[in-house]
């Protein structure tokens, strides 16, 4: 490279030379010249935006070693070159002016100290107070190796995802590790497990453009997912006969293309989706065909509770929660079910009438009537989309399950236009959280920790000793935060999420949790965000562009990104804050005395080279980096490579692979994800899969077969009887309004990036919360007033909205969650779907008044 | 011609504006910058009101009024007599050349009369094409009241464009309240139009929906962070990045899916020319048609 | 400091003789003159008020018809190094 440089005199001279002689329509020679090497000199680069599950490409613009600017990526079919606000900005997001670059250490007289000032220390001190930290923790009887914890995200990049699942389950041993999924997709993944035996959807993006009619089940995607939305409203104008029905509890932006608007009271979904299954048996609409051939039939256990402490009466009172009886003995399991027939489950859903659902619901009947219809019709292809409406819900598995029932009784799946589609909310959802198995229950490619042959599977691929793995499920997301509280977690490390702001029961639980003295807790974050701030240790993350990377968006996309600037100051990638962490330890300090015993190989080594000197995650040269991506970049290279000195990322995704190759979660090639805007899994022999489980489309279909469900063993998709129930805090005279919280198009989750784009944050500063002027008016509340909301677990104060994007129903208020002033999280009970541990951030009871 | 009998009734005729034209001169000769900043001096220059626009060639604002020496050869040599000056009581630099578009645009002479006469660069002599000229931008302001929108057949504004098809062009859409109609909704092209401003005395309404206004108010600019990624790949010829890898497909028989256009089916004998055309094998999906 | 430029429209014949009159003043320096006698005059000085005076001292200049100021900047780190391309 030749640089050529210039002093800033010279450089304002040449400008203000070319500026005249524009204006008098002269030509300066040599002028040109200086112009066109200082003018762009930016070099372009292909990626990924960094917010939301859609995963629309972009191309990156570097300029002396800054990203100066995007632009969307013409040749990537997500988004055909498109972005949204977000998108617009995100040359941005990466220069806060707060930018953290050195770790900083809660510390008094030199020492740490729990109640400590924050002052900046070197990674090696850094590391020194963490090994010290864990080791503690591990000898702590109280605690032990699963009071080691960690709290990822779906915005990691697949290979951090997957170094930091082998290092807590391999390295430490400890099944506490969960991601940020937890509180978005869990629901999601659970019901695909029980209907389908196998995660993530069947269909891609294009069954937009096959669809006769939508059905939007709990998303505004016209604010969160706007690309996406933009394909659905032209899908809307170019065919006439397309329909479009939204459910939601609140009129929101997606309901002004909407051909049919039901805004129904909260939880009452799961009436509106059995009355559905019940019109389509009433009329003859059963597809018998495709049910006798592909679908079997189960009945759910009920009782299930709703995932709150085990000393709360409504759980003592539950009979399925699985959490201790009386006796000692786990009260059943709220993820067990029986086989039934066709005809049971006719009979079970015959009792969800019209009139029963309209009297649940507050959904005038011809509305869902109309909606029932589009099931139905057999010559009506239906796409049903969904995102947290259906997910954060105390019966989110079941709601998932019942939205697959209706399509499943009339074979509408699988097929171009028919299409359940679970949407995702962050960038790697689907591609790190799920995929890569970061759950405290899960391992790589759909498998889990409860399966021994999972387990040796996984210790197998990773070379490791026979029963490395612990067999006990870890502390999921909310029971982290519990744990914390009750001294059981000794270290806690957070990345690349923001939880102090995104989780529930914040004063009650996750506060007082991290701050117990029992407890030392770590947040690697590019920002101070509100989880940095209350953390003993912050650790500078490099971010997005910072690092090569890889996301997997909600149709099964892997996108894969090179390393395109310098992360500032200290900041460190996760992936190599993971690997140079491990080196602090030594088996023998890790692993019990008889696991080495049995595998004396292992003894007196680092947990560095068992986990990634394997001969497999170092297995390609440093050398490699630049031959991989020779087409896009001349002598490429990445910190972490010159760091370990092998081509650390292609080690690691080459690995990860074997998990999924031959059970239909198949990868391509590290090397063909360089060279492609992204692939769909399963990719075999190169070749992306479309729509899964269906003959032609599917590699794994047999032809003859048509459709197969494979991920279960019998090649059967599962149908449930579930039932309506209520949820465990309604409104009352005192506490007389539902509250539900979500997001603004402008702000992505907690904002600790849009918030410091100053446009965006200029857009939509301050959270506000929306009330029906009916509502507003019985309170003396008036537009623009200052108010308080308050829950039994705390109170918030913000301006009053009653006008704008959100058109509240009488009963409802709306608060958005990306404010860190309003934290509205402080407001929400940790209650959770028992069965997936996700918690329902949409309904909590709450009293508004005028301050 | 129409237009000038009505234009004379909105300005100072024949010897009274002469006589006019004498007193700016010796106006702007006395005018002094000294004791004003830079900056000041700047923003006063750029404060042009927004109806009123400048003749063809005219510098940026903040030069033209540093460079017009208010001597009125344009207005006289303006065929058309749509051209004034600024008198003191107007909020622009006094004696200054403007015209108004709903009152008299311009005519867009070919000969350029007006920059021909200007002895300074004030008109930039420089423009010799008059399709060049940047006088300002038309806008289409209201949508609620422009009969196109409203789905009527105007076009007027479309149709008296002395660029017609490059400044403004139609572009249809689906009238999604009749459904079977097509809205034509008129679109301006900044790097055609000129600002004449014929379309904003044209349009038919009792106040013009269709607007033209100096460039700084009328055009938006992108930031510097973004680019539109179609654009700059077809200003580079081609992807800015490696071109994107070839993509295969698992496919039932009878079904293609290409990049940008999706899934479509293959017409029977196309695949294998002389062979015998396969049946449709896509049975498999219970609808019929894609 | 300050850099701004200035074009100066000389009267007919006289472009020579002008730009012999910049390139005398301090803190002038001519940096094109088209082949009609347009001149691109380059100022740079300590403050605004320098600028202006510069400015109204080329705008009364024998021979000058007209100068117009077209470009402006104040600089805090004129000797810094900016990398420009690769």
């Amino acid at each position: 490279m030749t640089q050529v440089t210039m002093t800033r005199r010279d450089f304002i001279k040449t400008n203000a030379i070319a500026a005249a002689a524009t204006t008098a329509g002269m030509t300066v020679p040599g002028l040109a010249l200086a112009q066109a090497r200082g003018g762009d000199g930016v070099r372009w680069d292909k990626g990924v935006c960094r917010y939301c599950g859609t995963g629309c490409g972009v191309l990156v613009g570097t300029k002396e070693g800054k990203i100066v600017a995007t632009q969307g990526d013409p040749d990537c079919p997500v988004n055909s070159g498109l972005n949204c606000v977000k998108g617009y900005f995100l040359a941005k997001i990466q220069y806060g002016q707060d930018r953290l670059t050195k770790p900083l250490l809660r510390m008094k007289d030199g020492k740490f100290d729990k109640n400590g000032e924050f002052a900046p220390i070197s990674w090696d001190q850094a590391f020194d107070i963490m090994a010290e930290k864990v080791k503690a923790t591990m000898k702590n009887p109280d605690q032990g190796p699963f009071g080691v914890s960690m709290f990822g995200s779906g915005q990691w990049t697949i290979w951090e995802g997957y170094a930091a699942n082998k290092l807590m389950k391999a390295g430490f041993r400890s099944n506490s590790l969960d991601p940020n999924a937890r509180h978005c997709m869990a629901s999601a993944v659970f019901a695909f497990i029980r209907t389908f035996g196998a995660d993530e959807p069947m269909g891609v993006y294009d069954d937009i453009e096959h669809a006769d009619a939508f059905a939007l089940w709990g998303a505004n995607m016209a604010e969160m997912h706007p690309i996406l939305w933009s394909r659905i409203t032209n899908r809307r104008l170019t065919a006439k006969h397309v329909k479009i029905h939204v459910l939601s509890t609140f009129g929101h932006r997606s309901c002004e293309l909407a051909d049919n608007e039901m805004i129904f009271t909260p939880q009452s979904d799961l009436a509106i989706a059995n009355y559905i299954c019940n019109y389509i048996i009433q009329n003859n609409a059963v597809n018998k065909e495709f049910v006798a051939k592909n679908v079997t039939f189960h009945k759910g256990v009920t009782d299930i509770g709703y995932g709150l402490r085990p000393n709360h009466p409504l759980e003592q009172a539950a009979g399925n929660n699985g959490y201790p009886g009386p006796d000692g003995k786990p009260k059943g399991n709220p993820n067990t079910f029986s086989a039934t027939t066709y005809d049971e489950f006719a009979k079970f859903v015959s009792e969800y009438t019209l009139d029963k659902a309209h009297q649940i619901s507050g959904v005038p009947k011809e509305k869902l009537e109309a909606l029932a219809k589009i099931y139905a019709d057999p010559k009506t292809k239906v796409m049903s989309t969904w995102t947290m409406g259906m997910n954060q819900h105390t019966r989110g598995t079941w709601i998932n399950n019942m939205l697959y029932n209706i399509h499943l009784l009339v074979g509408k799946i699988s097929e171009p236009g028919n299409s359940p589609f679970s949407l995702t909310g962050q960038p790697s959802a689907c591609g790190t959280a799920r995929e890569v198995g970061t759950f405290a229950h899960r391992l790589p490619a759909d498998m889990l920790i409860a399966n021994p042959q999972h387990r040796a599977a996984a210790e197998k691929i990773w070379k490791l000793p026979a029963g490395t793995i612990s067999d006990r499920i870890g502390y999921h997301a909310v029971l982290q935060s519990r744990m914390l509280k009750d001294g059981k977690i000794g270290f806690y490390w957070t990345s690349t999420t923001n939880n102090m702001q995104a989780g529930p029961n914040v004063n009650e639980e996750m506060y007082p949790g991290w701050r117990n003295p029992k407890a030392f807790v770590v947040v690697s974050d590019v920002y101070p965000t509100v989880s940095a701030m209350s953390a003993d240790l912050i650790l500078p993350a490099a971010m997005w562009m910072e690092k090569e990377g890889a996301f997997g968006n909600a149709e099964r996309r892997g996108q894969f990104w090179r390393q395109q600037v310098k992360a500032p100051g200290d900041c460190k990638s996760d992936l190599w804050q993971y690997m140079e962490f491990s080196k602090r330890f030594k088996t023998d300090e890790v692993w019990p005395a008889e696991l080495l015993d049995k595998n004396p190989e292992y003894k007196g080594k680092t947990l560095y080279e068992v986990l990634y000197t394997n001969g497999q995650c170092n297995k390609f040269p440093k050398e490699e980096a630049a031959k991989v991506n020779a087409h896009a970049w001349a002598g490429y290279t990445n910190d972490e490579t010159e760091a370990f000195g092998y081509y650390v990322q292609k080690g690691l995704f080459e690995e990860y692979r074997n998990f999924g190759a031959g059970k239909g979660k198949d990868l391509g090639e590290f090397d063909h994800y360089h060279r492609v805007r992204g692939l769909r899994w399963p990719v075999v022999n190169g070749k992306e899969t479309l729509w899964r489980y269906r003959e032609g489309f599917d590699p794994y279909v047999k032809t003859g077969e048509g459709v197969k469900f494979y991920g279960n063993p019998d090649g059967k998709a599962r149908v449930f009887s579930l039932p309506y129930q209520d949820p465990p805090e309604k409104p009352d005279n005192e506490y007389n309004l539902w509250l539900c919280t979500g997001r603004v198009l402008e702000h992505w989750h907690t904002g600790s990036m849009t918030r410091r784009v100053p446009e965006l944050y200029k857009s939509f500063p301050d959270a506000v919360i929306w009330i029906h002027p009916k509502d507003a008016e019985k309170r003396g509340i008036k537009r623009n007033d200052i108010v308080k909301v308050a829950t039994r677990r705390g109170e918030i104060e913000l301006r009053a909205e009653t006008k704008g994007r959100n058109k509240m129903p009488e009963g409802l208020v709306f608060v958005p969650f990306f404010d860190e002033h309003r934290l509205v999280n402080k407001l929400i009970l940790d209650a959770t779907c028992p069965i997936s541990k996700e918690t329902d951030y949409k309904k909590n009871a709450c009293k508004v008044w005028k301050v | 011609m129409n237009s000038e009998t009505k234009s004379t009734e909105t300005k100072p005729r024949g010897s009274a504006r002469r006589q006019f034209l004498a007193d700016t001169a010796r106006m702007a000769c006395g005018v002094g910058l000294l004791g004003l900043g830079v900056g000041l001096y700047a923003r006063n220059a750029t404060a042009l009101p927004p109806a009123a626009l400048r003749p063809p060639g005219a510098l940026p604002e903040s030069e033209f009024s540093a460079a017009c020496i208010r001597c009125g050869m344009c207005v006289r040599d303006c065929p058309f007599d749509m051209l004034m000056l600024a008198k003191p009581e107007d909020p622009m630099a006094t004696g200054t050349p403007y015209f108004v578009a709903r009152q008299a645009p311009c005519e867009m002479c070919e000969h350029i009369p007006c920059v021909k006469a200007c002895p300074t660069s004030a008109l930039d002599h420089a423009l010799t094409d008059i399709t060049k000229a940047k006088m300002g931008l038309a806008v289409l302001v209201d949508h609620e009241t422009c009969l196109n929108f409203l789905g009527l057949r105007c076009d007027i504004c479309y149709r008296v464009c002395p660029l017609l098809d490059k400044a403004i062009t139609l572009d249809p859409q689906t009238n999604t309240r009749t459904g079977v109609h097509t809205l034509f909704i008129p679109v301006v092209h900044s790097d055609a139009c000129t600002g004449c401003g014929l379309c904003e005395k044209a349009c038919p309404t009792e106040i013009a929906a269709i607007k033209v206004f100096p460039l700084y108010m009328a055009k938006g600019a992108l930031s510097a962070h973004y680019r539109l990624g179609w654009v700059e790949k077809e200003k580079a010829g081609g992807s800015l990045v490696a071109p994107d890898g070839e993509h295969q497909y698992h496919m039932p028989e009878g079904l293609k899916y290409e990049y940008g256009k999706g899934l479509s089916v293959v017409p029977p004998g196309a695949a294998a020319p002389g062979a015998v055309p396969p049946a449709p094998t896509f049975k498999a999906l219970q609808g019929d048609k894609l | 400091m300050n850099i701004s430029s200035v074009i100066v429209i000389p009267g007919p014949d006289r472009a020579q003789s002008v730009v012999a009159s910049l390139n005398a003043l301090h803190c002038v320096e001519v940096a094109a003159v088209s082949p009609e006698g347009k001149i691109i005059a380059l100022l740079e000085t300590e403050d605004d008020r320098e600028t202006i005076q510069l400015y109204e001292q080329i705008s009364l200049m024998d021979g000058v018809m007209s100068a117009s100021m077209v470009y402006h900047h104040k600089e805090t780190e004129p000797e810094a190094e900016i990398l420009l391309a690769a």
